[in-house]
């Protein structure tokens, strides 16, 4: 049987490098495309999920296995940074954000996913990560709420809401493509 | 259709669409009426198409390797700085072996000894029968001293007592010795077998 988040936190805080491994291998990929979603950049999201890692196997680390579980502690650090990046990124180049739509091409071959990538960014920080978490990491509604923080209700009434905006984008893109390709 | 019913059936339509269901009849039956509903519907569904090659998109996506490599340096570099779990507690097992060495100590000390305040080196005079032990022979009992158990045997020690000793003792000099100029007096100390003193006879005091 897999040892929990939270075995693996208190193995780690004795000093084994294994569990630190497997925690690592475990959360890693989706916080990262979470950071990245909610960033928009793939730098950032790399240095936000490491950071989170980071925080989490310091001295005083802050994380308390009564308040919430191991994975909504990662996920509210990524969060917290990452929105801390994107207030600082918002004031960035132009050129970063053409560099970074580049690499999305690479792994997203169709126009109109590349495009959906665009507007799911675009969307709101409460419907991001309801949309991201739902849709794109395929999360329950349960989960999502206890990772955002917020109420089930709350979750399920934000992707609904997203999801409308996002199908009229989609719509939008079908009819004019040029202009929302970017 | 009313609009009530559209707005009921909204969030089924989207969930449906999600999770890639098939339509209810109820469903089939409302949007076959409401033209609104099923455009919603063809959207939700195209959504979800587009959302499922985005999945499929990023779904390889993380840090790269160096990264974990970079978080397992830290780690091992913080491991090393960190204070070893047995040396945070040595301090518990130090603190009890220092009270066990303490009590021990106290335990081995010399009982009823007025914490040791007097010691009573000196030369043993006792002869069975020799002396009578009596204020009139010259001896002082000590006050405060416990009594002599029955058949306790004593012993007199013959040595040099200090004034300020005495004092302690609660033994007032008697009057000559108290006009005396000497600090240091020969005595013949009676001693219990707990090695209080319980009498000390001043040598000479006749003289006085």
């Amino acid at each position: 049987m897999e040892p929990s988040d939270e075995e693996l936190y208190r193995r780690i805080r004795k000093g084994d490098r294994q569990a630190l491994a497997a925690l690592y291998e475990r959360r890693e990929p989706a916080l990262y495309r979470y950071a990245r979603q909610l960033s928009g950049n793939r730098a950032v999201a790399e240095e936000v999920t490491h950071e989170a890692f980071l925080r989490l196997i310091q001295p005083g680390a802050s994380f308390d296995a009564l308040r919430g579980s191991l994975e909504a502690y990662l996920y509210g650090a990524v969060r917290n940074l990452s929105r801390a990046a994107y207030r600082v990124r918002t004031l960035g180049s132009a050129g970063e954000r053409a560099a970074e739509g580049d690499v999305v091409k690479t792994l997203i071959e169709e126009e109109t996913t590349r495009a959906l990538n665009v507007a799911v960014r675009n969307l709101p920080l409460g419907y991001r990560e309801a949309v991201v978490l739902c849709d794109l990491e395929e999360r329950s509604y349960e989960d999502a709420a206890k990772l955002v923080g917020c109420p089930v209700g709350t979750i399920r009434s934000r992707l609904f809401r997203a999801r409308r905006l996002l199908a009229v984008k989609l719509r939008q893109y079908r009819l004019a493509p040029e202009r929302m390709a970017r | 259709m009313s609009t009530s019913s559209c707005r009921e059936l909204a969030n089924e339509l989207t969930e449906r669409a999600r999770r890639g269901a098939s339509l209810s009849g109820r469903l089939s039956a409302h949007l076959s009426d409401c033209g609104q509903c099923r455009e919603r519907w063809e959207a939700e569904l195209a959504l979800s198409a587009e959302m499922r090659k985005l999945r499929l998109g990023l779904a390889g996506e993380r840090s790269p390797d160096w990264r974990r490599r970079q978080l397992m340096a830290e780690f091992s570099s913080l491991e090393r700085a960190r204070p070893r779990p047995w040396f945070r507690w040595a301090w518990v097992p130090a603190a009890a072996a220092l009270l066990v060495v303490a009590s021990v100590q106290i335990w081995r000390a010399p009982v009823g000894n007025g914490g040791g305040q007097f010691a009573f080196p000196g030369a043993d005079i006792t002869e069975p029968g020799s002396a009578e032990i009596s204020e009139e022979n010259g001896f002082i009992p000590v006050p405060y001293a416990p009594p002599l158990a029955t058949g306790e045997s004593v012993r007199i020690v013959r040595r040099a007592v200090n004034r300020a000793e005495l004092v302690r003792m609660g033994i007032d000099l008697p009057g000559g010795y108290a006009d005396s100029v000497d600090d240091d007096f020969e005595a013949d100390v009676v001693l219990g077998e707990d090695e209080l003193p319980r009498a000390v006879q001043l040598v000479g005091y006749a003289e006085y």
